[in-house]
């Protein structure tokens, strides 16, 4: 099976009609600034420009993307810019879930095999369980007057068993977190990918509107405007 | 650049850097909003002592604490986004899913690493080995100063550990992935390589016995305190907090791609402990990281302390043993 199918998981693709008077050239001039950033080579042949990037900055506008390939195409309703983005990050978001499940599991397991508590090695642990049994292990209840003039709750005494029982406890870590973690990673992948392929294609639209800083004006308008002006100084 | 000098050191010769509180720009806005961000940490660290100190026992308990901390992070993250220190800052999709991987693997691996090999077991098994039991005389202490003394003693040791990993190459190795980093955000504070996380996780809290609402309370404190370190919030910490606590401002000069800045300020929490030994320098930077602010993949984050090691021993290794590689020669 061809990686088509699930490519869409790390590529962005897409593509705007821009102006029918832009040439190729005159495009990748507008879409400059995007690639003029540290960590990022580029190739321009003819219509297309080939991209990487290494170790992007953070502030970089299309640091999630690591390579890429933008085209200027010409198309029936006029001239296209596509294009088709690699982002790792994407990939290793939507991978995330996976990793953190397989520590969900892999803790479950080791909890229900961990029976061996560090106490039953432990060479006081005798004395300790005497200690506790005959009820000398009373200082939990304890708590500075301050604290008891201050209103403090006091501690609850917990039975010897269940004092032992934490060393057991201890060792064991909830496979909860891990779980949470694998949702989260789940949910913000999706909104990776929806958002950042809206930002990149707004980028893209943004760069190819302007020149030199300024709106490009539609053609129609700015002769409209220009008729407006020459009625003025009439 | 000619640098300032602070003490017998010349700080901001490689990057721009602000030394002292005079030049640090204020929260700009209407009323509310500097009255919000002039009170915010100190009301927030005060709500959360009270509420540890008299919370009921049913609800005083860690997963409490766990959801107060994700729910107070969120609330930090709403305020990074209302109130910028800086707009190079910004926090971005994707620096915000690296800093949670390091924050997921902090919540899953490192602890699960961290029950079996981290200071508690090893204090367990010294205990146990020497026949002595914990220090219970901290628990006649009153609540508060037990749970100061437990974020200071903790933090105490991270002071020295992480000054060890600025002066001591082995560690520094480790470390060095975290001031990799290009941009300080709320979770900023979680990344870096797992040996580094696991080596500053390391404490004597193990030896001593506290009432377990300090502890708690002691969890409280050192976040309602450290978890301003990384983070793009503009503030205006009082001036009291600065001189106690450690802040963003000092920690961003720790991050600075000034090297001697970045020796500096090496608390997490208390800020007053690089007061006692000369380390500490107030002030605060923006451009910040290594090798003039390369960002650094999670892969290279991953192995860079590894590499780099078998990279310098094997450097090592030729020049002793005279095997140096030659050259290949082209044909």
């Amino acid at each position: 099976m061809g990686l088509r199918y699930i490519d869409w998981i790390w590529h962005v693709r897409g593509s705007m009609i821009i102006p029918s008077r832009l040439s190729a050239d005159a495009a990748f001039d507008r879409l400059d600034a995007l690639f003029r950033e540290p960590g990022t080579t580029y190739v321009r042949d003819g219509e297309t420009l080939v991209f990487q990037k290494k170790n992007q900055a953070s502030q970089d506008k299309m640091a999630v993307f690591d390579s890429g390939v933008v085209r200027v195409e010409s198309d029936p309703q006029g001239t296209r810019l596509s294009y088709d983005l690699v982002s790792k990050t994407l990939l290793l978001c939507f991978l995330a879930p996976a990793l953190f499940f397989g520590f969900g599991e892999f803790f479950k397991y080791t909890s229900s095999h961990h029976t061996v508590a560090l106490v039953d090695h432990t060479p006081n642990a005798k004395s300790m369980v005497a200690n506790l049994k005959s009820g000398k292990d009373d200082t939990i209840q304890l708590l500075n007057p301050i604290d008891n003039f201050m209103g403090a709750p006091k501690p609850e005494k917990k039975d010897a068993s269940a004092k032992l029982s934490p060393s057991k406890e201890k060792k064991k870590i909830s496979s909860t977190t891990s779980y949470v973690f694998a949702g989260l990673f789940a949910f913000l992948y999706v909104i990776g990918r929806i958002l950042e392929q809206y930002l990149v294609h707004r980028n893209f639209r943004k760069n190819i509107s302007k020149n030199n800083g300024k709106q490009v004006m539609d053609s129609g308008l700015a002769t409209r405007r220009i008729a407006s002006y020459k009625m003025l100084l009439k | 650049m000619d640098g300032i000098r602070v003490g017998n050191r010349i700080i901001g010769r490689q990057a721009p850097v602000t030394i002292g509180w005079e030049n640090i720009p204020k929260v700009e806005g209407g009323p509310v909003k500097r009255f919000f961000f002039t009170y915010f940490q100190p009301v927030a660290l005060l709500a959360l002592i009270l509420f540890w100190y008299y919370a009921p026992n049913s609800i005083a308990k860690a997963s409490t604490a766990i959801w107060i901390s994700v729910g107070f992070k969120a609330l930090l993250l709403v305020l990074e986004w209302v109130n910028p220190r800086y707009e190079s800052w910004k926090l971005t999709w994707k620096e915000m899913v690296t800093d949670l991987f390091y924050v997921g693997l902090g919540y899953t691996l490192i602890r699960y690493v961290d029950k079996f090999m981290g200071s508690d077991a090893i204090v367990e098994y010294i205990q146990g080995y020497f026949h002595f039991g914990k220090l219970h005389w901290f628990m006649d202490l009153p609540i508060l100063l037990q749970a100061f003394l437990i974020s200071f003693i903790f933090d105490f040791g991270q002071y020295w550990m992480h000054r060890g990993m600025h002066n001591w190459y082995p560690l520094w190795l480790p470390h060095s992935v975290h001031h990799y980093i290009t941009q300080l955000n709320v979770n900023k504070g979680a990344v870096g390589n797992p040996l580094e996380l696991f080596l500053i996780g390391l404490g004597m809290g193990g030896f001593f016995d506290f009432v377990p609402r300090a502890f708690l309370i002691a969890g409280a404190m050192t976040m309602g305190i450290s978890v301003y370190q990384h983070i793009n919030v503009r503030f205006n910490t009082p001036r009291w907090w600065r001189y106690l606590f450690n802040t963003v401002e000092h920690h961003s000069l720790h991050h600075s791609r000034d090297f001697e800045a970045s020796r500096s300020n090496f608390s997490n929490t208390y800020i007053f402990i690089d007061r006692i030994f000369g380390t500490c320098v107030d002030g605060e930077a923006e451009l910040l990281g290594m090798e003039g602010g390369r960002r650094m993949s999670v892969r290279e984050q991953m192995t860079h302390p590894y590499s780099e090691a078998f990279r310098i021993i094997r450097k090592k290794y030729r020049k002793r043993f005279g095997t140096q590689v030659l050259p290949v020669r082209g044909r």
